[in-house]
């Protein structure tokens, strides 16, 4: 029972990494039909700030070094959509070169990183290290709990956001009908940068969680958890918020399961294998609906 | 003259849709334009609101060249589109859509009054303003495109076939309510295929044939016009 119960808070905890970097593939998705790749640089680039920021101007300040970074990557979010993807969005160019050009900045992002950070493992700044909570007799490390609560607030603002406050409202009005957000006079390239700084400040959460979590910061980490949080956008249905929520949870608790119960070496397959399976009985993921084709 | 459209071209890739439209719109009028399918009528209408990019040609709206302005400031300006099949939000409640339509509204007095107004017009809405706007019959959708625009508090309500798909009952009623609408101080623009009934109600109107205006006149010597009889009024 207790191995069981640890098993499934270190599903939740990394499902939660997960859930944070998919909501931001699957707004943009659910906004531009584009697959933002830039995203798991954002996660990486993001990690790296936070290290940087700490290791020098905000040493030993957490909870600052923390702001600051979510400040820059809301920043870098914004930066990224206004001069890689609206130029070529504005000029009405296919969604594929969107993609390429989001695929550049996802390279760029990764060279400078590993240009300044270098490529060896460094230790990351953790909260409450070697504090652990006893959870109906299983022990789980105190960050796992905090990145399990910190994640539930931010998926309980977003929804607030998103149902009551107009630029949420303005959001979700965009993912519907990009037209007529522009004639009823919304400031749609405004709207669609803030979805870009909203993503990106999700993968910075997650990035940080996830190096918090570790301990430890290497430039890999990216396409680690980038790959997977794709993964479970598709799983749960791109362009479904819940849907990327939801499928970042089962993807981590799966993964979580296999490594507990069985090896860490059958964790990949179990998992990608289940992707395919679902995706194989429903393409459009879990709650994924088929293409309603505008007339 | 409120809005003045001088030699107005557009273009879809290499395809003319509009080839040198003109013409004027007064202050209070209902103007319309009547046409075929493919006569460039919906172009027209986009290219007003901003969302299609003319190649040549002047939009002059109180004065001011607008023809550069994004569809947001000509919003702001008081020049607002209700667009063909309506482009409601399907996801959204009643509500939500009417709160879209005021996006451009600062003053929350101004946003609560409109609503109460667009209710007051459009009475079988107002029951329904929890309910999806995906989920309302097609004259309640078209009703709620107008009441959205109406939101934005316009000076000129643009309006591309707003009695598609309508049942004659319906149609009727819209009409009716266009020319109420018209009565409180907008400015109505209106494009239609039911040159009928949307002559009748017009002050003036203008025939686009081809991307070009080949023919205008009041509305009742359009109606009474035999070319317009023959090809636009089933005569
Ligand atoms: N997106 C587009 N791409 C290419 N051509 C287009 C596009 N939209 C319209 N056209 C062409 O431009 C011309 C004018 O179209 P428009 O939609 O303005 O006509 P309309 O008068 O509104 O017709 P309807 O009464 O059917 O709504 C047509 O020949 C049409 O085929
Ligand atoms: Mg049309």
């Amino acid at each position: 029972m207790a191995k069981f119960l640890q098993i499934l808070v270190n599903g939740i905890s990394l499902g939660s990494i997960y859930a944070l970097t998919a909501i931001g593939y699957s707004l943009i998705y659910s906004i531009l039909q584009l697959i933002n790749m830039s995203n798991a640089a954002v996660f990486l680039t993001s990690a790296v700030i936070f290290y940087a920021l700490y290791s020098s101007i905000t040493a030993g300040q957490v909870a600052l070094t923390f702001i600051l970074t979510l400040i820059a990557a809301g920043a870098l979010g914004y930066i990224i959509e206004l001069v890689a993807i609206r130029p070529i969005r504005e000029k009405g160019d296919s969604n594929t070169y969107a993609l390429i050009s989001s695929i550049g900045v996802k390279t760029i992002l990764e060279q400078i990183c590993q240009g300044t950070f270098g490529s060896e493992i460094k230790p990351f700044p953790t909260l409450l290290a070697g504090k652990y909570i006893d959870l109906f007799g299983a022990r789980t490390s105190a960050i796992q709990i905090i990145i399990i609560v910190v994640t539930l607030v931010i998926l309980f603002v977003m929804n607030w956001y998103t149902q009551h406050n107009r630029v949420g409202r303005g959001l979700r009005a965009l993912s519907q009908n990009l037209n007529a957000c522009h004639l009823m006079g919304m400031p749609v390239n405004t709207l669609i940068g803030v979805s870009f700084a909203v993503g990106s400040i999700l993968a910075a959460v997650s990035g940080v969680a996830y190096c918090m979590y570790l301990s430890s910061i290497s430039i890999s980490v990216g396409a680690a958890i980038g790959n997977k949080a794709f993964a479970a956008t598709v799983l749960g249905g791109i362009g479904v918020l819940k849907g990327a929520v939801v499928g970042g949870y089962i993807l981590a608790v799966i993964e979580s399961f296999v490594a507990g119960y069985w090896s860490m070496s059958a964790m990949n397959f179990v998992s990608f294998s289940v992707i395919i399976i679902v995706l194989i009985i429903k393409p459009t993921g879990i709650f994924g609906k088929k293409e309603q084709h505008k007339v | 003259m409120l809005l003045q459209v001088k030699d107005l071209h557009t273009y879809y890739g290499n395809i003319k849709a509009l080839r040198g439209v003109s013409f004027y719109v007064d202050e209070g009028e209902i103007l319309s334009f009547i046409g075929a399918n493919g006569a460039g009528k919906s172009t027209l209408m986009n290219t007003l609101a901003g969302t299609l990019k003319p190649k040549q040609g002047e939009i002059i709206f109180q004065g001011e060249d607008i023809t550069k302005m994004s569809p947001r400031d000509r919003v702001q300006k008081g020049f607002i589109l209700c667009p063909e099949g309506r482009q409601i939000f399907p996801k959204f409640t009643v509500e939500e859509n009417l709160l879209m339509g005021a996006y451009t509204v600062k003053d929350k007095n101004l946003i609560k009054q409109n609503y109460n107004k667009v209710f007051e017009l459009f009475p079988q809405i107002k029951d329904r303003q929890k309910q999806l706007a995906g989920t309302l019959s097609g004259g309640e959708q078209q009703m709620l495109a107008i009441s959205r625009a109406l939101m934005s508090n316009p000076h000129i309500l643009m309006l591309d076939e707003p009695s598609l798909g309508l049942s004659p009952i319906l149609v009727e009623q819209i009409f009716s309510l266009i020319e109420e609408i018209n009565k409180q101080g907008t400015t109505i623009l209106l494009v239609e295929q039911n040159a009928m009934a949307a002559l009748e109600i017009s002050n003036r109107a203008y025939v686009l044939e081809t991307g070009e205006i080949s023919m205008t006149g009041t509305g009742k010597e359009l109606l009474e016009n035999e070319m317009v009889i023959k090809s636009y009024l089933g005569g």
